[in-house]
């Protein structure tokens, strides 16, 4: 079934945010993170259905779009590259600079594991619990219940003691 | 959850609210993606490998097919065409020599008379000329030259066997044409009307003829009946057609027989009789004919 381009860009719309934060966060820069949302974009448009199903649609941009981020990430080139620049030392960055405290807490989020990012974006930003996390990551609540607590962990230590993060 | 356990929370989210591209972004991304997707769907889908090399595989075999025929046709068109222009010898044992080779025909005669000899017991070489020929030599000429050859090639024959049984000379009409196996194979028209042949005649099965100036209508061995009388070393001989035994002969010369009816003469070998003076006997064996007959001396 040929997709639409009117219900495409409204779909576009709709979750470009999401996929673009999602990959920003696994990648920690504009370009990369540009390039993995163009890319996840384009296999939606081969996949008509998703733009029936919203809920699902949301949840196999965001999975897809951190596969692509994890291909990336150890892909042979970007390996081989020399490193990006740091996401705070982006000068030109689209994303708006947040103020001090926020900037802190983005910080440490960005320092977070691959692995725990994409739950604790889905947790604490997109409002999941862990079930649908685990529906969505096609994991076991359980495992994502882990990660959750080993993210906080590691946010405590980064925001300098603050108890009881999200908990 | 108190307070202080939402603020984090509220922190995160606030945080990550920040993340977000601006419009000119967000159009520059989507641009980007109708035109990859443009480009996707423009792409041809890649074939199988087979598909792919398939026009280039099936133009070079029909390439391959055409050069192979050609070749073969070639091939095959070269022997025909050489075969139309060459002359097919069925018989290879058969010599020819063209009219302005008489005089080394002479040799040649005696070679082939020597290598025949060589091979067989009994042979007997024939020579026939025909006063006709196309060359415009005369009868006498002609019986001069064949002469020569004949003693040439008997004498090279002679020596190399011992004991030759019989040898005739002959010439004159045709008496047995049955007994010539003498194989004139003209090549073109040309060389049709100046042909020498030259081939060996056994008296059994094997017979070699020494033929020269073949045209039509040729009577290649004489009647020796015409032909009693001979001349030699200036003592004049004549024959009854009495036939000798061959053996106890040897072999001493060409000579010329002619007779009170004829114009021409026909061409003999000469033989000396063992106990006998030549001055008043001989043993003389026409060419063409196996039998010796004797001469006797004319006051």
């Amino acid at each position: 079934m040929p997709l639409d381009e009117v219900e495409f860009a409204q779909f576009y719309a709709r979750h470009v945010e999401t996929v673009y934060r999602v990959c920003y966060i696994r990648m920690k820069n504009q370009m990369d993170a540009e390039d993995i949302t163009q890319e996840t974009f384009l296999r939606a448009m081969q996949h008509p259905e998703l733009l029936e199903n919203e809920a699902h649609a949301k949840g196999w941009l965001i999975v897809t779009a951190s596969n692509l981020c994890k291909n990336a990430l150890r892909s042979w080139v970007r390996t081989r590259r020399e490193d990006t620049p740091a996401w705070s030392e982006t000068p030109d960055d689209s994303a708006s600079l947040p103020d001090a405290g926020e900037s802190k807490v983005l910080s440490a989020v960005m320092e977070l594991p691959d692995q725990y990012k994409t739950v604790v974006y889905l947790f604490y930003y997109e409002g999941y619990s862990g079930a649908e996390i685990a529906r969505t990551l096609q994991k076991k609540e359980t495992t994502v219940r882990s990660m959750l607590h080993r993210a906080r962990k590691l946010l405590y230590k980064s925001l300098g003691g603050e108890q009881n993060v999200g908990t | 959850m108190s307070e202080r356990d939402i603020k984090p929370d509220q922190k995160i989210r606030q945080a990550l609210d920040n993340i977000v591209p601006d419009e000119v972004t967000k159009d520059r991304m989507y641009l980007e993606i109708l035109r990859k997707a443009s480009l996707s769907e423009a792409k041809p889908v890649k074939k199988p490998w087979y598909l792919r090399w398939q026009t280039s595989a099936g133009v070079c075999s029909a390439a391959c097919i055409c050069a192979v025929i050609a070749i073969a046709a070639l091939h095959h068109q070269i022997p025909a065409e050489i075969e139309g222009e060459l002359p097919v010898v069925t018989q290879p044992a058969v010599t020819t020599v063209s009219e302005a080779e008489i005089v080394p025909l002479k040799t040649t005669a005696a070679s082939q008379v020597t290598t025949q000899l060589h091979a067989s017991v009994t042979e007997t070489a024939a020579v026939t000329t025909e006063q006709t020929a196309v060359c415009g030599l005369t009868a006498e000429q002609t019986d001069t030259a064949v002469q020569t050859a004949v003693k040439t090639s008997v004498q090279t024959a002679a020596a190399n066997l011992q004991k030759p049984v019989v040898t005739t000379a002959a010439t004159g009409t045709a008496k047995k044409p049955e007994q010539t196996t003498a194989a004139t194979k003209a090549t073109n028209p040309a060389q049709q009307e100046e042909i020498t042949t030259i081939a060996a005649t056994v008296p059994q099965q094997t017979t070699q003829a020494v033929t020269t100036t073949t045209t039509p209508n040729v009577h290649i061995y004489q009647n020796i009946r015409l032909y009693p009388d001979l001349i030699y070393q200036d003592i004049s001989y004549k024959t009854d057609y009495v036939s000798i035994s061959g053996q106890d002969l040897t072999y001493i010369g060409p000579g010329l027989t002619y007779g009170p009816d004829v114009e021409n003469t026909h061409t003999v070998l000469i033989y000396s009789m063992e106990g006998t003076d030549t001055a008043q006997q001989l043993a003389v064996q026409y060419v063409g004919e196996t039998t010796y007959y004797l001469f006797y001396a004319v006051d």
